[in-house]
């Protein structure tokens, strides 16, 4: 039965959608995943391998063809606890566009809250907050559509955060971002581990993908691997043919041990390689 | 070519923002030009711009001889020598099924049926699409899907000047490196310009000949490749990146070796590494290659 120590049960999911032309498209099969309370949680996979099916699947945007999706404890096909589990799991997609609903920034992070109920005081306090996470209290008082797509993708971020939802799932929401605000993004992801949210990111850089607790990969709509970001990026072979990348700091450090010069190649990132060859 | 340029938006509003300001640019043909910067830098508006669908507040832009933003230019012509992926697909895409989307263009510019099948299947190898898309609805697809879709509809038209918003934006890795090697190769024979957008100091530095660095709506620096990123630290000052190639050289300087100030790829990297071990070991015994020692 249900685990309490588990915030989200994924079991035996599927689905399949129904094309233009009432053709099948199977998007996810049998696929089972269980996630705990403050874990950070990488999906990766390639164009089409189901990611953003699955996310959906989160917060009863989608509902199994088969299997079940239980969030603390409640069931995405009970309708009667959509309301709770949509309060529960906050999404950020990939285009900021659709998310934003006001004409002023921070009434836009204020949106959430604001159907939560919360006392104005607190709601402030709370989009004074989510704004100063994403660094953008300076734009507190812009329009949101004249910003440009980074810039958005933070206020949409920051409108989730206000909820304060217990899991936070981000579909490609760095896609956009410059280095920087990408890297921004990953501090204000650090700081929700911190505050014990669990979160879901969905990702093409691998460099992301490093700072996970346990990275997933999906392949064609079943889950080909799991493990540590090391455990997982040190399958290069099965990496290359998923379509997946290796940092390049990582082939670096594969090209020079296969010339003798370093012995190890369990390398990530820049500081890494320095390590080794400035030993 | 951009003489004196510039734009602002809702002027005189408490919203008015200075997009682009004093912009004066030649871009050569027959290169690929990559545009960088931090998000609201201005680079999509400054494709737009090159693109005709951004009329300027101020100044002029020339394409060719043509006069892009006056009554009498050419719509026709002009969109026969601009082709533009929008940063957001689905700002693009408009048609019920894949299909029509990649013809849409092909049918507008009149040609036959056989030289747009012909067409669209090459641009769907290009983007690796397949077959079986085609009846579907662009908007069923999924991110990566649509932005391929999207950059196949562009190429389908074989345009003059190929401009690109962020192409790479949700693209699987396979994806990226396909695509792009692909737009290098595409360029290389055809010999028509490309300007694309790009977050990815590693793809601009693989890909481009030439960069345009944006801040703040004006062009900090404008030239070739290599000059661009031997500039690290004014690349950092406007809040850019370098490559992780050229991060590693600068941070094993700072460690004593002597390497070049900037590797663009891998490979780059490789060699500097190998080579400045090689200089190292030239006073040491035959056969030992010694890491060079740390300066502190
Ligand atoms: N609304 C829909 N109707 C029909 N098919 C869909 C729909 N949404 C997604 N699909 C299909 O389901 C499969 C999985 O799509 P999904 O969006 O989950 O992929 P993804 O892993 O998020 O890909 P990407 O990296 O491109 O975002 C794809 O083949 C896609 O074309
Ligand atoms: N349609 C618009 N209306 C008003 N302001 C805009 C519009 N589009 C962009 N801007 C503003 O112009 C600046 C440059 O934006 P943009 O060209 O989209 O930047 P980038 O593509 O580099 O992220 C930003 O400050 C943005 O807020
Ligand atoms: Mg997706
Ligand atoms: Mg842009």
């Amino acid at each position: 039965m249900t685990n309490p120590a588990l915030l989200i049960e994924i079991k035996d999911l599927s689905h399949v959608f129904q094309g233009q032309e009432h053709q099948e498209i199977k998007a996810l099969s049998a696929v089972n995943l269980t996630v705990k309370a403050g874990e950070f949680l990488v999906i990766l996979g390639a164009n089409g391998s189901g990611k953003s099916t699955l996310a959906k699947h989160l917060n009863a945007l989608l509902l199994p063809t088969e299997g079940n999706v239980i969030i603390d404890g409640l069931n995405t096909d009970d309708e009667k606890v959509l309301w709770d589990i949509r309060q529960r799991v906050g999404m950020v997609f990939q285009n900021p566009d659709n998310q934003i609903v006001a004409t002023i920034v921070e009434d836009d992070v204020a949106f959430g809250p604001e159907n939560l109920g919360l006392p104005p005081a607190i709601i402030k306090e709370r989009v004074e907050e989510a704004l100063f996470m994403v660094d953008m209290l300076e734009y507190r008082q812009h329009a949101p559509h004249l910003l440009s797509g980074g810039q958005k993708q933070r206020v949409a971020i920051a409108g989730i955060v206000a909820m304060r939802p217990k899991i936070i799932v981000l579909d490609e929401a760095t896609a956009m971002l410059d280095p920087k605000g990408r890297q921004e993004v990953m501090s204000v992801i650090d700081k929700l581990k911190q505050e014990g949210m669990t979160v879901i990111l969905i990702t093409h850089h691998m460099s992301e993908a490093t700072l996970a607790d346990r990275v997933v990969l999906l392949d064609q709509g079943k889950i080909k691997a799991q493990g540590t970001p090391r455990e997982v990026f040190a399958q290069r072979e099965m990496m290359r043919d998923l379509g997946l990348d290796i940092p390049p700091m990582s082939q670096l450090a594969e090209m020079l041990k296969e010339a003798g010069i370093i012995e190890s190649d369990d390398v990530l990132d820049v500081e890494d390689l320095v390590k080794l060859l400035c030993p | 070519m951009l003489q004196d340029v510039g734009l602002v938006f809702s002027p005189g509003t408490p919203f008015e923002a200075r997009a682009l300001k004093d912009i004066d640019l030649e871009i050569e043909k027959n290169q690929i030009v990559a545009i960088i910067g931090r998000t609201g830098s201005g680079k999509s508006s400054l494709v737009q711009m090159i693109a005709g669908l951004q009329r300027p507040s101020s100044g002029t832009v020339l394409m060719d001889d043509l006069e892009l933003y006056k009554k009498q230019t050419d719509r026709k012509l002009l969109r026969r020598k601009v082709g533009m992926a929008f940063q957001y697909p689905e700002h693009q895409l408009f048609e019920e099924t894949v299909e029509k989307e990649l013809s849409f263009g092909l049918l507008k510019q009149g040609y036959s049926q056989e030289e747009i099948e012909q067409r669209i299947k090459k641009a769907m190898s290009f983007t690796k699409l397949e077959d079986s898309m085609l009846p579907r609805s662009p908007f069923e697809l999924s991110g990566g899907q649509m932005r391929r879709l999207a950059i196949a509809s562009v190429i389908a038209m074989e345009p003059d000047y190929l401009i690109l918003d962020e192409p790479t934006a949700g693209l699987d890795p396979a994806g990226r490196d396909e695509i792009l090697g692909g737009l290098q190769a595409w360029q290389k024979e055809t010999k028509k310009t490309v300007i694309l957008v790009s977050h990815s100091m590693e793809d601009v530095a693989k890909l481009a000949d030439f960069i345009i660095v944006l801040s703040d709506g004006q062009v900090v620096l404008a030239d070739q490749t290599r000059n661009v990123f031997s500039q690290g630290e004014l690349l950092q000052s406007v809040g850019l990146d370098v490559p992780q190639t050229t991060a590693l050289m600068l941070e094993l300087i700072k460690k004593g070796w002597k390497v070049p100030t900037y590797a663009l790829t891998v490979q780059e990297a490789f060699e500097a590494i190998l080579s400045q071990l090689r200089e190292d070991s030239k006073d040491l015994p035959l056969g030992e290659i010694e890491k060079p020692k740390e300066v502190s």
